[in-house]
């Protein structure tokens, strides 16, 4: 069960002044990577100045010997969790529109238990300065929010991440991120397919996602099971044949959008 | 074609998902998987602000009680929305809230919390 929440603190979440951590007082504070917080009241101020000077990789590599020194893994996590928190929660808020206020919360706070328990899969950078870093590190958490995400997104009813099945969050990204330098049509091709889902009416854009849950590459989409279906037709108040409408409507005016520009 | 196929996408239908699920993330309709991605979302996150939950200021207690992601209905949203758009409107107009507004806040209130229980 999720602890009481209620909302107190606001934060602005900033990538100025990212050069390295100091102190703006005894209660705020910049973090390495340059996000700020408002005075907050910490459980255990010591153990976050002792990892404040840490690396990112250093506190999950602290994290995946919690085997040997649980203290020491879930001090390390706490600076990480209190220096990502807000990059976390801020890019976790995408998913409003199809998990609601308290569903994107907690699939912020859920992606960040979830550094704690696969911190050993994480691959650090061997190059690379600290910008490289921190983005390689907060890619790596988006991966497992989408992972979260996504499988909550297959279930009717509210779902247990910690026993979803899932394993290794280190598998690549689903998208291909090595793809950087695309031919020009195939550039341009991207470029349209983003215009036309900007065309999408929000309920096709919400069916459509919610529809890539069961989206494994190389194979595309699956047809969405039954069960599956009369769960998301509650979640759009609609009827099934009406979601896969909406969906098949969705893809349709993509496709149209892209003949017709490419005509 | 084998029955198992027939639960996929067509070839043609797999490609465009892929392009499709590619511009989702361009689009920032996903949370970003790539350096690059990370680089966009931090910087239109640097603008903004984020509302931090006050069990956040409680990490420890978090890692011991992760729990379930709650997906709201649609139907359940917009009766909130009603509701605190019913608030809203009373606050703006200023004055007294007039008892059948009252009682029209209290019955939306009621409705949304007995759907969200059951």
């Amino acid at each position: 069960m999720l602890v009481h929440r209620a909302r107190t603190a606001e934060i602005r979440p900033s990538v100025t002044g990212a050069s390295g951590p100091h102190r703006l007082g005894c209660h705020a504070r910049a973090y390495q990577y340059g996000v700020e917080f408002a005075p907050i009241v910490s459980t255990n101020p010591e153990a976050r100045t002792r990892f404040t000077d840490e690396t990112d990789e250093d506190l999950l590599a602290y994290m995946s010997m919690q085997a040997d020194d649980p203290s020491n893994a879930e001090e390390a996590w706490e600076e990480f969790f209190h220096r990502h928190r807000a990059y976390v929660l801020g890019v976790c808020r995408r998913f409003r529109n199809v998990l609601g206020d308290d569903g994107a919360e907690d699939l912020a706070q859920e992606t960040l238990v979830r550094v704690y328990q696969k911190a050993h899969t994480f691959k650090p950078l061997e190059n690379g300065n600290a910008d490289h870093k921190r983005a390689r590190v907060r890619a790596w958490l988006g991966r497992i929010a989408n992972r979260i995400c996504l499988t909550a997104l297959r279930r009717t009813q509210a779902v247990d991440p910690i026993d979803d099945g899932l394993s290794d969050t280190s598998e690549p990204s689903l998208v291909d991120d090595d793809d950087s330098s695309p031919s020009p049509l195939v550039a341009q091709r991207r470029t349209l397919i983003r215009e036309a889902l900007r065309t999408l009416t929000e309920r096709e854009r919400d069916v459509l996602l919610a529809s890539f849950a069961w989206y494994e590459p190389g194979v595309g989409c699956h047809r969405m099971p039954s069960e599956e279906l009369a769960a998301l037709t509650e979640r759009f108040q609609t009827t099934p044949v009406n979601i896969r409408q909406i969906r098949a409507r969705a893809l349709d005016k993509v496709r149209q959008y892209l003949n017709d520009q490419m005509k | 074609m084998p029955k198992s196929q027939d639960k996929r996408s067509k070839p043609d239908s797999r490609t465009l998902e892929s392009e499709i699920l590619r511009a989702m993330h361009d689009e920032d309709w996903l949370a970003p998987e790539t350096e690059d991605a990370v680089t966009r979302a931090e910087a239109r996150l640097a603008g903004e602000k984020v509302t931090i939950p006050t069990s956040f200021e409680r990490p420890r207690d978090l890692l011991r009680h992760s729990g379930k992601i709650r997906i709201i209905r649609r139907s359940e949203r917009s009766e909130q929305n009603e509701a605190r758009e019913n608030l809203a409107r009373a606050a703006r107009e200023g004055g007294k809230i007039s008892p059948e507004i009252e009682e029209r806040m209290k019955a939306d209130r009621d409705h949304a919390e007995r759907k969200k229980k059951r």
